[in-house]
């Protein structure tokens, strides 16, 4: 039983009575995938839409994170039955001329053609806008709550 | 470039153009605000991603930021944090009210952007003094949210590997508590050019 922190880049995988969560999500995305059999899921927090080949490290890209992820959950003895959430991608600053422009958006798609190679079910997603997100998963009660400033708390 | 070929000297020499460019946009804010400003700590470190996002405490702190991005001989990124009870005495100042009875609405966004805008314009220009090179600052942007939230894009955008080079100046106006955090990120190519620029080529 414990609550696992996924800083930037940072990962993790919970089973029944553990929590996962990502805070203070910009345009990083806080991505979760959960295990519809067994009480199990896995938790990243990405934060740029490809890797160009690095492999240091996988959870920060959203084109290695997902297949990551994945093996994650197969070595801790998932069903493999998995279906997705996830939350983030948003764009802070309303700046016309920066690299920073688009990177949630492009994070957000990023993980969602990498789902459909997986051949995941993307069942919930609250991305974009400009505001903060922490995400937390309870893995128990596969609960997936959105936290902001100011605009409250949704389940996904 | 793997910043693991940066060492003591170079982060010693970020950290004095961290100190010159500061020095100057200091100088504006106190000048613009009569009131003394003093600055606390200049650093230039290595820090890893978590580090940099937990300024405040936790990357849930809310905060206010003002964000100008650096383009021209360098990409880079500016961004003033302040706490969000800072931000709303330096702007009841800027406005003539009291910071108790203020609301992030447009004008006090505003007078926060503007304060942002002369610190950050300040600081770029004495860099580009000191380094002989051209660089041009676009309008600024702000938010008041979770600090993690303001600054994960911009260390997404500067890191290599799991770290990213922080030039990060505190500061402090007595007279009315104001606490505030100046922070430049270079992306990894300009930062090179940076370091060569002032003679430091690694």
């Amino acid at each position: 039983m414990a609550e696992y922190f996924c800083g930037m880049g940072e990962w993790a995988v919970g089973q029944a009575g553990d929590v996962l969560c990502a805070r203070g999500l910009g345009s990083c995305i806080g991505l979760v995938l959960i295990d519809n059999k067994k009480r199990m899921a896995a938790m990243a927090h990405v934060m740029l839409p490809s890797s160009n080949g690095k492999v240091d490290m996988p959870a920060k890209y959203a084109d290695t994170a997902v297949v990551f992820l994945l093996e994650q959950l197969k070595k801790n003895g998932s069903s493999m039955d998995i279906s997705c959430k996830m939350a983030g991608g948003s764009k802070m600053f309303n700046v016309s001329e920066s690299s920073l422009l688009d990177i949630g958006r492009r994070n957000a798609e990023a993980l969602e053609k990498s789902l459909k190679e997986a051949g995941i079910n993307l069942v919930a997603k609250d991305v974009g806008g400009s505001f903060a997100r922490t995400v937390i998963f309870d893995v128990m009660k596969r609960k997936f709550l959105v936290k902001t400033i100011g605009r409250g708390e949704v389940e996904i | 470039m793997g910043y693991e070929r940066l060492e003591a000297d170079h982060l010693d020499a970020l950290k004095e153009l961290g100190n010159i460019g500061a020095g100057n946009a200091i100088t504006a804010l106190s000048t613009f605000l009569n009131t003394e400003i003093n600055m606390e700590v200049v650093e230039a470190k290595l820090a890893t991603f978590n580090e940099a996002a937990n300024i405040f405490g936790s990357p849930e702190t809310e905060v206010a930021g003002v964000y100008l991005a650096i383009s021209g001989d360098l990409k880079g990124h500016v961004l003033y944090l302040w706490p969000v009870q800072s931000a709303k005495s330096i702007a009841g100042m800027l406005m003539g009210m009291n910071p108790e009875e203020l609301e992030f609405d447009e004008m006090t966004m505003s007078a926060i952007s503007e304060i942002g805008n002369i610190m950050s314009g300040s600081y770029i220009t004495a860099l580009s003094t000191f380094t002989g090179m051209t660089f041009e600052l676009s309008p600024p942007a702000v938010a008041v949210d979770m600090n993690g939230a303001l600054l994960d894009g911009i260390i997404s955008l500067t890191a290599v590997g799991d770290k990213v080079l922080i030039i990060q100046t505190s500061m402090v106006a007595y007279g009315i508590r104001i606490a505030g955090v100046l922070v430049v990120l270079f992306e990894p190519d300009s930062l090179l050019k940076l370091l060569e620029s002032i003679g430091m080529g690694v």
